[in-house]
This record gives structure tokens, C-alpha cells and sequence, in this order.
């Protein structure tokens, strides 16, 4: 706990002008590509990232927090105008806030959806602010096995949890994980799979491959689409007594964000299940389950409150441990890389500013949400109506310019144009995309443990089952690939069908 | 009235990928067993064997890939077949793409946006003039005056023009 009071200490960094306006424009820019269907906050981080690394530290990493929790929040607006969650983490928002707008109660609905989430958002907050030092600290004892066996852990996790196939899921993390084998080998310093080229001698950036297996191959798949999103709602405001309705729902809000923040630390669950985890929790809690889906405010604020409180909880293993919840997270952890900081337990005592910056922003950005999310929601209702043809070219050009300004380089953007390429295939053969970033991000920290651990025992590998932390992870890791392996039809009943999606 | 973006997969799509990733798996084993291996980069202690994880992850993946393909061809005759997505789009915005990435260190940033912008809006069906030209220019500007003027990013001024202004 004697890294708690630096951790604090950095906190005063958030005072920071630049880091106060990142906060505020990242949620607003969450709040938008959350709120249109097609984008997500996913994509904002995406797309942000190079701009993000341009910053100082503190600042960039707050700005895309600020997008991770905006987003998070604006795909409600779309759920409960349009009926189409703005992001797989809102559909269990639109079970009761659709039919509440219906029945001419949407500015409740958003206020509902707006408290909630921000209150939910504060939960999860507290939670990582509270947790992630703790396992940091735990953490310190790990050696190279346990690291190797959290990485197998971590990536089977999120194949078994991938939508469809968990096959699909693993083979995808798979090729994440070749592709961190290019450039030079750490260990012996051999060139391995650059054919010549020194472009690769450093390895492929992770930049490039992100926005274009996530941005490009979105701007591809919409392309000739018959995507739009005419609202048949053309003005709405959030209302105050949604919000106070909101404030009063205390149990609701701590049932659902406790539920969220912990589904959120588990690798792969991810805001859209823990929210319908947490929607159906508060139904079989309620006296009156008929109501559930018919427009109960306790719906939209267990589904919203939870998906918030899941960044808080996906924050944890991926700030103390390195190891990303899901795709999300490991592309926020791509991006303290950038900036020069690997995360993992030696962050909280090295960088206990930077630590303590990242969590303050955290929490700041979720106040930020209450005040934005109530006076931007007329503005987001007029952004839906932009069609998305205009749209598209701007997303393009952003991916395109942020891909290059990163290191100036031409061959980042051929690399991009070919991530995009197996982005839309991947999409087009029914592979999730995240599991891919997360192999990425996982590949070097388990070939480092995996060797270093075979260095330690000679080559034996006893090693890896002799530790009880390792052998309990790869206990768990073998659960995992036994729902990998099982058949889909089995699979399909343990997941929610409105959580399913490629994202 | 709403319609969302369709993103299914397609048994072909599918095949296709498998296809493509057994022949990453084969590539990688290949490159260490007939240039790394007789190099003495794959050889050895867990220090020195470059090709060791690589090589490992590499025979996972194609024992998966074997085992999707042989589970896509017992599903694939219970499937509907899946209506092919027009092509013809997306291969004009890779074009768009490889033209913007040859032209940008030429013509500069400013000008390669803007084409840019011009054919994606073109690609997405925007066929009215003034709403084209607006986009075109303002986003680009927008965005170079962000990277340029906040970011302290420098972006290409295009050697062409360099050339002419000597």
C-alpha cells in the first residue's frame, strides 16, 4: 500500500490545462463516434492514438480514457433514438430505453442512460484506483512462468469468449502473436522474418496495424452499404429529473457497476456482456420482472452503469499486469507504450505520476460525462442525422494522416492499407478482430517469459506447472480451450445473441 | 426505415482466410527450417533459438486452421449461401489509398487530402458539387492545422514543389 501515496500525489498532474481540455474533448469526441452506429469507441481510440502520441504522457493517455468513456456512454443515445446501439456495449440500454422514447419519455431515458453512466463510470474508477496497486503489488512476486501462463490465460480467454468460433478467436490472437515475432530478437539479436527489408528490422508498429484492421476495414465494409440512420426523432434533451432519477437509483447503480468493473477485469468479457449480465441480475433482483423490457428506467441504468464501471474493471489487469481485458484495453496499453511507459507492476513504482495521472483522468472523465453527456445530447441527436457517405472519406483521411504523422514513414501506410485488407477478410469470414491486437500486445511479454523460463529450468517444462500461480492460470487456460473446442451450438447458449459482434 | 451495416460472414470469406493463414503458418515454418535453422538462428537453448516461439505458435495455428477447415466443410452445406458484398467499391478505395501513399511524399499533404477526400466521397455516392468541394478542402485544412499547429507534426510539403521553388 506504500504506493498509494505517490499514485495520489500524481493525481494533482490532472490540474493540468492540456490534460483538463483532453478530458473534456475526449469525452466529447467519445460521445460522438459512440453515438453513431458503425464507429464506437474503438475506432475513436484508434483513430486518436497517433494524435495521443504526440502528447505529453499524462495528457495523451487521459484524451483516449476520455474517448473510452464517452463512447462507452454514447452508443445509449443511438439505442434509445434510433432502436441501433451505437456500440455492442448499448444493446441491453435499448431492451427498456427504446421503449421508453416510444412512449414520448426520451429525455428520461437519456438522463437515465447519462447519470448512470457516469455514476457507474465513478464506480468503476474507485474500484481501479482501489485494486489495480493492490495486484501490482501482488504482482511483483510473479516470475516468468506465471507472466507466460497469464499470457496463455489471457489470449484463450479472449478466443473462448469471441463471438461464433473460439477457434476463430484463437487463430486470430495467433497471428497476432507471429506478428510481434518480426524485426530483431531480443534475446540473440537475429533478424527474424524482415526479408531484407529495414523497415522491418524494428518490428511492424502496432499503430498501423490497429487502424487499419479497425478503421479501414470499416470505412470497406460500409463502402456501398445501404447503411443510414434516419432518426425518426429530430430534437430531444436530456432531463434533469432523468438525471436526479438516476442519482436516486444508488442500490441499482452499485449492484450493476460492481458487476461491471469485476466482468471488466476478467479477460474478454467486456462491457456488452457484463451489461447484460448486470441487466439481468437487476431483473431476477425486481419485484416487478414483467416491466423489464417495456420501458423499466432500472434497465437502462443496470445496462448503462455496468458497461461504464467494465472500463474501470478492464483498466485493472491491464495497468498492473500488462495483460489487456480486451480489445479496447489493449490497444489504451499500445498507447502507453508509445508514449514510453510499459505497463506492469514495475509502472507503480517507477511512474507513480504517470499512474496516478491515468486514474485521476479516469475518474475526471467520468464527471466530465454527467456535464457533457446532459448539455451535447441535441447536438448528437442533429450529428445522427449526417449521413454516413460524408462521413466515411473523414474517417479515411484521419486514418490515413495519423497512420503517417506517427513516424513519417510512407511503408506505415502500406502496412495500414494491408491490415485493412485482412480486417474487411477476417470481417467478411466471421473472425473477431480484438483477439488479434491482444495477441499483438501479449506476443512479446510471453516469448520473453516463455524463453526465460525455459532458460531458469534448463529446458524443462515442469517449470511452467511446479509454481502454483502458473499452474492455476494454466488450469483456468485449459477450461478456456475446452470451450474453444466445443461445439458452436453449445458455445451460443453461454453467450448473450445481442452481445455477439465483431467488435 | 434503419438499417445496419451487414457484417456476416460468408462460408467463402471464410475459406478464403483459412486458405490465406495456412500459408502464413507454412511461410513461417519455411522461413525457419530452410533460412533460419542452416543460419544457426534456430538452433540451441532457449536463448539462442530465434525460431523457437515463432515456430511453436506457428504449428498451433495451422493445427487450428486444419481444425476450422474441416468444421467449415461439414457446416457448409447446412449453410445459406451467402450473397456476395460488390467488390467493386472497395477495391476503388484501396486504389484511393495506394494513390494517396505513392502521391503524399510528392505532392505534399494539402493536395493528396484533398484528392483524397474527392474520391472517397465520390466512392460513397456524393455526386453534388458544393458539398464535395467544402469537405474536401475544410477537412484536410482542419486537419493539417491540428497536426501542424497543435501537434507540432510536420507533414509532407511535397518534394515536386520543392523541386519547382528550387
Amino acid at each position: 500500500m506504500n504506493e498509494l501515496v505517490p499514485l495520489l500525489a500524481g493525481f494533482s498532474g490532472v490540474l493540468d490545462i492540456w490534460v483538463l481540455l483532453a478530458i473534456f474533448a475526449g469525452v466529447l469526441i467519445g460521445l460522438v463516434v459512440g453515438a453513431m452506429p458503425g464507429l464506437g469507441p474503438l475506432i475513436g481510440i484508434v483513430l486518436l492514438t497517433p494524435f495521443a502520441a504526440a502528447l505529453q504522457p499524462v495528457t495523451g493517455m487521459t484524451l483516449l480514457i476520455a474517448v473510452y468513456v464517452g463512447g462507452s456512454s454514447g452508443g445509449a443515445v443511438s439505442a434509445i433514438l434510433l432502436r441501433i446501439p451505437g456500440t455492442p456495449l448499448a444493446a441491453a440500454t435499448m431492451l427498456d430505453g427504446a421503449p421508453m422514447a416510444a412512449k414520448g419519455e426520451v429525455g428520461r431515458a437519456l438522463g437515465l442512460a447519462v447519470g448512470a453512466s457516469a455514476l457507474g463510470g465513478l464506480l468503476g474508477g474507485l474500484f481501479l484506483v482501489a485494486l489495480a496497486p493492490l495486484l501490482a503489488e501482488a504482482a511483483l512476486n510473479f516470475g516468468p512462468p506465471e507472466y507466460f501462463a497469464l499470457c496463455v490465460l489471457g489470449l484463450l480467454s479472449i478466443a473462448a469468449v469471441s463471438f461464433g468460433s473460439g477457434v476463430k478467436g484463437l487463430i486470430v490472437g495467433l497471428v497476432g502473436f507471429l506478428l510481434t515475432s518480426v524485426g530483431i530478437d531480443r534475446f540473440s539479436g537475429a533478424e527474424r522474418f524482415t526479408f531484407g527489408m529495414d523497415a522491418l528490422l524494428g518490428g511492424i508498429n502496432l499503430v498501423p496495424i490497429v487502424v487499419g484492421l479497425f478503421a479501414v476495414s470499416e470505412v470497406l465494409v460500409q463502402l456501398g452499404a445501404r447503411a443510414q440512420t434516419n432518426s425518426p426523432i429530430t430534437a430531444a434533451r436530456v432531463s434533469f429529473a432523468g438525471l436526479i432519477e438516476a442519482l436516486g437509483l444508488g442500490r441499482t447503480i452499485l449492484r450493476a457497476g460492481t458487476i461491471g468493473t469485476f466482468m471488466g477485469a476478467l479477460p474478454g468479457v467486456g462491457g456488452a456482456i457484463s451489461s447484460f449480465v448486470a441487466y439481468g441480475v437487476e431483473r431476477t433482483a425486481s419485484r416487478d420482472t414483467d416491466s423489464f423490457g417495456t420501458g423499466n428506467p432500472r434497465g437502462v441504468i443496470a445496462a448503462e452503469s455496468a458497461n461504464n464501471a467494465c472500463c474501470g474493471g478492464t483498466l485493472v489487469p491491464s495497468m498492473a499486469l500488462g495483460i489487456p481485458g480486451d480489445g479496447t484495453s489493449a490497444i489504451l496499453i499500445g498507447a502507453l507504450i508509445l508514449l514510453g511507459y510499459y505497463p506492469g507492476p514495475n509502472l507503480f513504482s517507477d511512474a507513480p505520476d504517470v499512474v496516478g495521472g491515468i486514474f485521476a483522468g479516469y475518474l475526471l472523465a467520468n464527471i466530465a460525462l454527467l456535464a457533457l453527456g446532459a448539455l451535447l445530447v441535441p447536438v448528437l441527436v442533429r450529428i445522427l442525422r449526417v449521413p454516413q457517405s460524408y462521413l466515411l472519406p473523414v474517417v479515411l483521411l484521419l486514418a490515413a494522416t495519423g497512420t503517417y504523422a506517427l513516424q513519417g514513414a510512407v511503408f506505415d501506410l502500406w502496412v495500414m492499407m494491408g491490415f485493412g485488407l485482412l480486417g474487411y477478410g477476417l470481417r467478411r469470414g466471421g473472425f473477431p478482430l480484438p483477439p488479434l491486437v491482444i495477441g499483438a500486445i501479449l506476443g512479446p511479454l510471453c516469448e520473453e517469459n516463455f524463453r526465460r523460463s525455459l532458460l531458469i529450468s534448463g529446458g524443462d517444462l515442469g517449470i511452467f506447472v511446479e509454481r502454483p500461480i502458473s499452474l492455476a492460470a494454466l488450469i483456468l487456460a485449459t477450461g478456456a480451450l475446452a470451450i474453444i473446442v466445443m461445439p458452436t451450438r453449445w458455445r451460443a447458449r453461454l453467450t448473450p445473441s445481442s452481445a455477439k459482434g465483431p467488435k | 426505415m434503419t438499417q445496419q451495416v451487414e457484417t456476416g460472414s460468408s462460408p467463402r470469406g471464410e475459406g478464403v482466410v483459412l486458405a490465406a493463414l495456412s500459408l502464413l503458418g507454412v511461410a513461417v515454418l519455411a522461413q525457419i527450417f530452410f533460412v533460419m535453422r542452416p543460419a544457426g538462428q534456430a538452433s540451441g537453448d532457449a536463448f539462442s533459438n530465434s525460431g523457437l516461439f515463432p515456430g511453436l505458435v506457428a504449428a498451433v495455428l495451422l493445427l487450428c486452421v486444419a481444425l476450422r477447415g474441416l468444421a467449415l466443410i461439414k457446416e457448409a452445406g447446412a449453410q445459406d449461401p451467402t450473397e456476395l458484398e460488390a467488390l467493386g467499391p472497395r477495391i476503388a478505395c484501396l486504389a484511393v489509398l495506394a494513390g494517396f501513399t505513392l502521391a503524399l511524399p510528392w505532392l505534399g499533404y494539402i493536395l493528396t487530402a484533398f484528392a483524397l477526400t474527392v474520391a472517397m466521397l465520390w466512392l460513397c455516392g456524393v455526386r453534388r458539387l458544393w458539398p464535395i468541394l467544402a469537405l474536401s478542402t475544410a477537412a484536410p485544412l482542419a486537419i493539417w492545422g491540428v497536426f501542424q499547429h497543435i501537434l507540432n507534426v510536420i507533414l509532407p510539403f511535397g518534394r515536386l514543389w520543392g523541386a519547382l521553388l528550387g
